[in-house]
């Protein structure tokens, strides 16, 4: 019978598991450190760890060992970190976000329905910057072309009709919409909305970073969807991400965010507004003569009409994870008759739920203040889950509108802030969003909001659909 | 030295360098029980990396300090399950470029010692975490009372058990390869 291995055996077995410690170490330190934005930096060359591992004396290197701990945690955050998971909250404080790709239609080419590819690029900065390719899909044609917007400016230019539209921006505007942008549709298309859903599947050489792989597959409304994201370890941003459906039996590549680059510089044309060679030039006298909104009406993200009443909600604001500062805007349509004497008065009622990964929670509204704009009455509120348990990142807050005549529904997930910039934003949408000014003692501020949160949780709060009268 | 119990709580205090030395004291071992899954070096480094995000991420529920060694290990085990169900079913490689080969490992022209490290991963996983703890970490007895819930007279006789058995392995993959 052979003898065992020496010992000296063994420990040649096992020295491959002390390869590259000090690096392995410093990548994962680097890795839970919160706050660190900035672009990959190379790997630390071997020279650079020989000088700290030969610093001339023992006090030194003890000190420059220190230090580099100390920068690797400047920031660190006590807050749990995963590895995918919190990608979410570092996709929301990033400066910028270039993203380019591939977006698959199917579309009607000659009479046959035919799936193809369409480029796609969007670059957001904070605070006010935007700049996208757009689509419209039509049976007849797909139309396309691009948007620049920088606050002050905007421009909408179409290839398809060779036009170019040149209008005010409105800064406020622009900056909520770069935030929707950011802490919302970006972070829900490139990874969803359940981080803890991923799994690490493979790593994989992409857009020059050496990255991690994730899968998350979900079923939902019969439909099964995969998406794929490709995560640097070294900035816990992603690089890379990949949408699939599976339809008549067979996955399909629905979008694809080919290359996804974080804190970058935009392009030097994409602000430029120069009209393009051969296009012409459409420039509206005022702002609201065709004038080119952002996205949809600037402050009012969602609005609809039913049954004879208009609805509708602007942005939605975290307030300490506990609370939702909500305005929302319900009241008959201006065209519609008068109520006459002995008709049934058509009460509204509002339910409110935080939907979610883990399910849904019922809420309750508390009246902070009304404000008119035009002939539109809107209703400030505070809002808050009845179990009092913190607002996640990942739960979307859900207004139903019911009258005895019509029911709209609005799912907003919402922006969150430090606490200067929310008060300040809180004070310009107050002063310069609605035709009313605040009242003499002013607009209401975060402080007010705080204080009265306070008040509410000192009482219990009942679940169910709050009534307003109309 | 600090105890885990005290690295984690510092840790979770918001001390960097405590994670440091949670990561230094159990790394290695880390790698090597994912190497058990995974065959492949690189892989092992990867998933340990895996494990430590996954451990600090969930530190702060750990309940009872104490038991970071076992709690790590677990994480471990958890993650190489996770990844050999992943393999199974990636049947999608999208790549733009080749996936990066797996450099050769300095020590590969040893056939002795690579053939003497696979068949570490064939022995019962009780017996390899022994041999991982006693040939990878300063403080292996003690680790061993932790993680294995051994005695030392025991810890020594699971570590001079999977050596014979190593032993036993290796005569047989020699013969068979005569």
């Amino acid at each position: 019978m052979k003898p065992a291995p020496s010992d000296d055996e063994m420990r040649q077995a096992y020295a491959v598991f002390e390869r590259e410690h000090d690096s392995l170490r410093g990548e994962l330190l680097a890795a839970v450190a919160r706050g660190d934005h900035e672009r990959p930096r190379p790997h630390c060359p071997a020279p650079q760890r020989s000088w700290l591992a030969y610093c001339v004396t023992a006090i030194a290197a003890s000190l420059a060992i220190a230090a580099g701990l100390w920068f690797a945690f400047a920031g660190l955050d006590s807050r749990p970190v995963y590895a995918l998971e919190g990608i979410h909250d570092r996709l929301v404080k990033i400066r910028s976000l270039h993203v380019t790709g591939w977006m698959y239609q199917t579309v009607v080419v000659d009479g046959q329905e035919k799936r193809e590819k369409f480029p796609y690029e969007h670059y957001e900065e904070r605070p006010s910057r935007s700049w996208n390719i757009w689509y419209g899909f039509s049976p007849e044609v797909v139309r396309t072309g691009y948007s620049a917007i920088d606050g002050s400016r905007q421009m909408h230019v179409s290839h398809t009709d060779k036009l170019a539209t040149l209008g005010e921006g409105s800064q406020l505007a622009t900056e909520l919409s770069v935030e929707r942008q950011l802490q919302n549709h970006w972070a829900q298309r490139i990874i969803g909305r359940s981080e803890t859903d991923y799994r690490l599947i493979g790593k994989e050489e992409v857009n020059g970073v050496r990255a991690r792989r994730y899968e998350c597959i979900r079923d939902a409304d019969g439909e099964t969807t995969r998406t794929v994201v490709w995560l640097d370890p070294a900035t816990g941003l992603p690089v890379r991400s990949a949408d699939y459906v599976r339809a008549d039996g067979k996955e399909q590549l629905s979008h694809l965010n080919d290359r996804i680059e974080t804190n970058v510089p935009p392009r030097p044309d994409m602000f430029s507004f120069q009209i393009p060679d051969g296009y012409t030039l459409n420039q509206p006298a005022r702002q609201h003569d065709n004038a080119i909104e952002p996205r949809g009406e600037p402050f009012v993200p969602a609005s609809g009409s039913a049954g004879g009443r208009q609805a509708a909600i602007r942005d939605m604001f975290a307030i300490d994870d506990h609370a939702v500062l909500v305005c929302w805007m319900n009241q008959p349509r201006s065209d519609e008759p008068v109520k006459q004497p002995g008709e049934e008065s058509d009460t509204l009622k509002i339910k409110l739920e935080l939907t979610g990964p883990t399910g849904k929670r019922l809420c309750r509204a508390f009246p902070v203040r009304t404000q008119q704009d035009q002939d539109q009455v809107w209703h400030w509120a505070l809002v808050m889950p009845c179990d009092r348990q913190s607002i996640k990142t990942a739960e979307e807050l859900n207004v139903v509108f019911k009258s005895r005549r019509s029911q709209m529904g609005f799912g907003q997930y919402l922006l969150r802030f430090d606490d200067e910039r929310l008060a300040t934003l809180l004070a310009r949408l107050q002063r310069e969003t609605f035709t009313e000014q605040p009242a003499e003692d002013g607009p209401f501020t975060l402080a007010d909001l705080r204080r009265q949160l306070e008040r509410i949780v000192a009482q219990p709060i009942d679940a169910g659909y709050e009534e307003e009268s109309p | 030295m600090e105890d885990d119990a005290n690295l984690v709580k510092m840790t979770v205090a918001g001390d960097g360098s405590a994670f440091g030395q949670l990561y230094d004291r159990y790394a290695r071992v880390i790698r090597a029980i994912c190497f058990d899954e995974t065959r492949d070096i690189q892989g092992a480094q990867e998933l340990a990396q895996e494990v430590f995000l996954r451990a600090f991420a969930r530190l702060a529920k750990l309940r009872n300090a104490q038991r970071f060694g076992p709690w790590i290990v677990s994480i471990a085990r958890y993650v190489c399950r996770e990844w050999r169900r992943s393999r199974r079913r990636d049947r999608h490689q999208y790549v733009s470029e080749p996936p990066e080969s797996d450099p050769i490992p300095d020590n590969r022209t040893d056939d002795a010692i690579d053939r003497l490290r696979l068949a570490i991963t064939q022995l019962s996983e009780q017996e390899r975490l022994a041999l991982h703890l006693f040939y990878l970490d300063g403080d292996s007895v003690e680790s061993s009372r932790r993680l294995l819930g051994l005695s030392r007279a025991g810890f020594y006789k699971r570590v001079e058990r999977a050596r014979r058995r190593l032993a036993d392995m290796l005569c047989h993959i020699e013969e068979t390869t005569r």
